[in-house]
């Protein structure tokens, strides 16, 4: 009896203590459970499937699907390191020509979603492309490009997508980085190689671990880049599986083994970044930065530029030169297949409602179980909310299905569907927006703003909006972003006539037709820039698993 | 607590929002095929119907397994497949609604399942199709089982074997061939380094560049391969007179059961099988029109012409679970 009253008492302590707090807590469970349950779905799908078919599986397919994925994550990682690492410095800490222009520019790729980096690349090298038909017109020759299908392609497009996170992060650690430690070191003696292993990527560490696990979890979910560039990974096989057959156990099965690599990179992550080192930044002189001389100077700008051309000015130029190019010169197969500007107008309301309609909610969602976390210091929860980005979107799409076809039948197929998956996908963003923004509104304040006779609307409008404002705006930017440029929820989940830009720009390259795909790129592309606004505000750490 | 309900007033709306924005009203059409087949036809229908269709095109597998998860509900009225196999599929699931009429019945009945479950609209035959530019006519190979040739590593494209016209390519191997020789074959493909692309307009489009020198297709693709411009030619393979023969396909539409727009629905099976529309899919796709009296564009192979394999289309549906299961254990991508 007595433990029993005990075990109330922490119960109501913990969940409750006034009413308020304990219909905060019933909410808070509930938003988390909703957003953790396409995990769990997975998970439970996986477990269930029979014996026989994991040993069909085994045999055919996982062995070969390991290697490959496993393969490409660690090649792109070491690959957006070191380039990442390469340009954070030559900007930061050289004084090569133009890094006031170069620096911002550099973390521009984000804006030109991957997908589409991958296709505008594929039209450019692949067989019978751009250079070929460029080379053909100018040298009457064909020249022969090794081919960018398979592994080759898929790194290299890869590396391009990914080295901003590396680079971004990288930066802001070299800025921290204290003259006075390395002036000392070499006081010493020490030789400037020596500085640098011992001294300055020590402290580097934290923020290379982070991006490179970034990196690395970003290869794990992506779909688009693999499945161009014909490089078969996890999650194309698991698209595969959904697409061409009727018995969907083995898609589960496949998604399990992957959702226990995500995991494993998550918790290592977490792991890394509660232990960042902090130091304390004696001097607030920037570091003496290092002269490039004649031939290094022309070999760091190449590099830069080649990083440009390849992230930035090729994807954008291919798409323009398609797209005047199917003006001027239609194929009898593109003409008949037509799409008009009126059906163009209608997939970008389409993808601006939708993107906006899961900002808005994943915001307002993640506000209870953000101010529970840090008004009441009660983190677990939010933590079990943020289950979605162990998932790529291709196996949140299929759980979402999955639960709303049995238990919600009426939101199943409905673009609501498709904007709960957003939500759960992209609900981290959310938390983290939410959680930095209160973090932001000291109790006192509205305390103060309380005692001196403001109501609680009051005080929420004219204390906490004004500081909480800018988080939840960049977070909402951030969330839209990435809803309005995300491909393979919105493949499975759309409902009949309501296709977006990317699933449009993704079935015409698909079929071959740049020439089609080109319009709703460039819209696409439009519609992200805001995105540079969002870079631009600084080192923003919520940059960070944009697809 | 006002905040709260702010909030919650705010999803509401939004839903409310959202429900205004679901299309209703129009014909729903879930379509297995390449988009830019099917959507001349389908504009040709709306503009002589006034009846306004909502197409959703994706992989006809994955809109199949939709149309059997919706039962006895159905989002769509329609379902259009690449593959007769499919539609007999979903026929002996129960999820489609017969129907007949004096149009439908002109089409051959080999040709349409036996209750009315569901129509076949247009022909396809498997061919090999090759690049003229890498492929010297005296090398071409005359039949599928020529392809295992180590002079064909790395040199054949075909699409996944999630594709519907692949799977009942293979499903017509087993029943002429048998279950371990099919296999067999597919694993020295695959040993042989056969690529699997995403489908048949990949294929073509990678042959018509050079980048493969053979590729497995549907008649159709290589001639539209040929219309846009490229070096290809194509094989009918296995016509001796001891070969297995070419297996033709049918390309085909179905009432889903309990379908909200049944009328509509009739009148578009009708429109499929009427001469006009028969014409598009044999001039615009070059596929066979099934409507006797609609002639096959210039320059395609009549199907009098061609020695084909003995399966009956309703065959592919019956064998479809037992050619998925081979196909996984072979792995062929």
């Amino acid at each position: 009896m007595a433990s029993s009253q005990t075990l109330t008492r922490w119960v109501w302590a913990r969940w409750g203590g006034s009413p308020q707090r304990a219909v905060l807590s019933v909410v808070t469970v509930g938003i988390a459970g909703a957003m953790a349950l396409p995990l769990l779905v997975t998970l439970w799908r996986g477990a269930t499937a029979g014996g026989e078919m994991w040993s069909t599986l085994w045999q055919a397919r996982l062995i070969p699907l390991f290697a490959h994925t496993l393969a490409l994550a660690g090649a792109v990682t070491l690959g957006a390191l070191c380039v990442g690492v390469l340009l954070a410095w030559l900007i930061e800490r050289t004084d090569l020509p133009g890094r006031k222009i170069f620096g911002p520019l550099l973390t521009a790729t984000l804006v030109i979603p991957c997908y589409l980096i991958a296709i505008w690349h594929v039209s450019f090298w692949g067989p019978g492309g751009l250079l070929a038909r460029i080379a053909g017109t100018l040298f009457g020759g064909s020249v022969s490009v090794p081919t960018i299908y398979g592994f080759p392609g898929a790194w290299l497009i890869l590396v391009i997508a990914t080295y901003p996170y590396v680079y971004t992060l990288a930066r802001a650690a070299l800025r921290a980085l204290d003259p006075q430690l390395e002036e000392a070191a070499r006081s010493l003696g020490a030789h400037r190689l020596t500085v640098f292993f011992r001294i300055a990527l020590p402290l580097l560490a934290p923020a290379l671990a982070a991006g490179g696990l970034l990196t690395a979890l970003y290869v794990l979910s992506d779909y688009g880049v693999v499945a161009t560039l014909r490089y078969e990974t996890f999650t194309t096989a698991i698209y595969k599986h959904l697409a061409g057959r009727y018995d969907q156990a083995p898609a589960a099965a496949l998604s399990t083994v992957l959702i226990a690599l995500t995991v494993i990179l998550l918790l290592v992550q977490q792991r890394l970044w509660g232990r960042g080192r902090h130091y304390y930044k004696a001097s607030a002189r920037a570091l003496p930065l290092v002269p490039l001389g004649g031939w290094s100077r022309v070999a760091a700008l190449g590099f830069v530029g080649l990083v440009l051309v390849l992230g930035l000015l090729l994807p954008a130029g291919v798409s323009l030169y398609w797209l005047i190019e199917g003006w001027l010169h239609p194929t009898p197969s593109a003409v008949l297949w037509g799409t008009s500007f009126a059906d163009l107008v209608r997939y970008a309301g389409n993808s601006l409602f939708s993107a906006a309609a899961a900002a808005t909610l994943a915001l307002a969602l993640a506000w209870p179980l953000a101010y529970r976390a840090v008004r009441y210091g009660q983190h677990g929860i939010a933590r079990i909310a943020q289950a979605g980005q162990a998932l790529p979107g291709v196996l949140i799409a299929l759980a979402v299905a999955f639960v709303l076809h049995r238990f919600v039948p009426v939101l199943y197929f409905t673009v609501w569907a498709l904007i709960l998956a957003y939500v759960i996908r992209f609900f981290s963003h959310a938390l983290q927006a939410a959680e930095s923004g209160l973090a932001r509104v000291p109790v006192r304040l509205e305390e103060a703003a309380r005692s001196l006779g403001h109501r609680t609307m009051s005080v929420w409008r004219r204390v906490t909006l004004p500081l909480v404002a800018p988080s939840l705006a960049a977070g909402w930017t951030l969330i839209f972003l990435n809803a309005l440029r995300e491909l393979p929820a919105t493949l499975l989940l759309r409902p009949p006539g309501f296709d977006t830009l990317p699933v449009r720009l993704w079935i015409a390259a698909g079929e071959g037709f740049y020439a089609h795909a080109a319009a709703p790129a460039l819209m696409l592309i439009v519609l992200s820039l805001p995105m540079l606004y969002l870079l631009r505000a600084g080192d923003t750490p919520e940059v960070r698993y944009g697809e | 607590m006002l905040k709260k309900s702010l909030v919650l007033g705010g999803i509401a709306a939004l839903m409310v929002f959202g429900a205004g924005a679901q299309p209703s009203g129009e014909l729903v059409i879930y379509s297995g095929r390449s988009e830019p087949l099917i959507v001349p036809v389908i504009q040709l229908f709306q503009q002589q119907t006034g009846i306004k269709v909502i197409l959703q095109s994706g992989t006809a597998t994955a809109l199949a397994n939709l149309v059997l998860q919706e039962q006895p509900n159905p989002r769509a009225d329609l379902f259009i497949a690449n593959d007769a196999g499919t539609l007999e599929f979903l026929k002996l699931k129960g999820a489609l609604q017969p129907y007949s009429s004096e149009q439908i019945k002109k089409i051959p009945e080999q040709f349409r399942a036996r209750d009315g479950s569901w129509l076949g609209v247009s022909g396809r035959s498997r061919v090999i199709m090759y690049n003229t530019k890498l492929v010297k006519p005296e090398e071409l190979p005359n039949s599928v089982f020529a392809l295992t040739d180590p002079r064909w590593k790395n040199k054949i494209a075909m699409a996944t074997t999630r594709n519907e016209s692949v799977i009942a390519w293979v499903t017509a191997l087993r029943l002429t061939k048998g279950d371990a020789f099919t296999k067999e074959y597919l694993l020295k493909l695959k040993a042989n380094g056969i690529v699997t692309l995403n489908g048949h307009t990949d294929v073509r489009k990678a042959v018509g560049r050079g980048e493969f020198p053979l590729g497995l297709v549907n008649h159709y693709y290589y001639h539209l391969e040929l219309r846009d411009g490229s070096p290809v030619g194509v094989i009918y393979p296995d016509q001796g007179p001891d070969d297995i023969g070419i297996l033709v396909n049918a390309a085909g539409a179905a009432i889903i059961k309990n379908a909200k727009r049944l009328k509509e629905a009739q009148l578009f099976l009708d429109f499929l099988a009427s001469p006009q529309a028969q014409k598009l899919f044999a001039e615009l796709n070059f596929e066979y029109p099934l409507l006797p009296g609609v002639p096959t564009a210039p320059g395609v192979k009549p199907l009098a012409e061609i020695k084909l394999m003995p399966v009956r289309l309703d065959e592919l549906g019956k064998e479809l679970e037992q050619t998925l299961k081979l196909l996984d254990e072979v792995g062929l991508g």
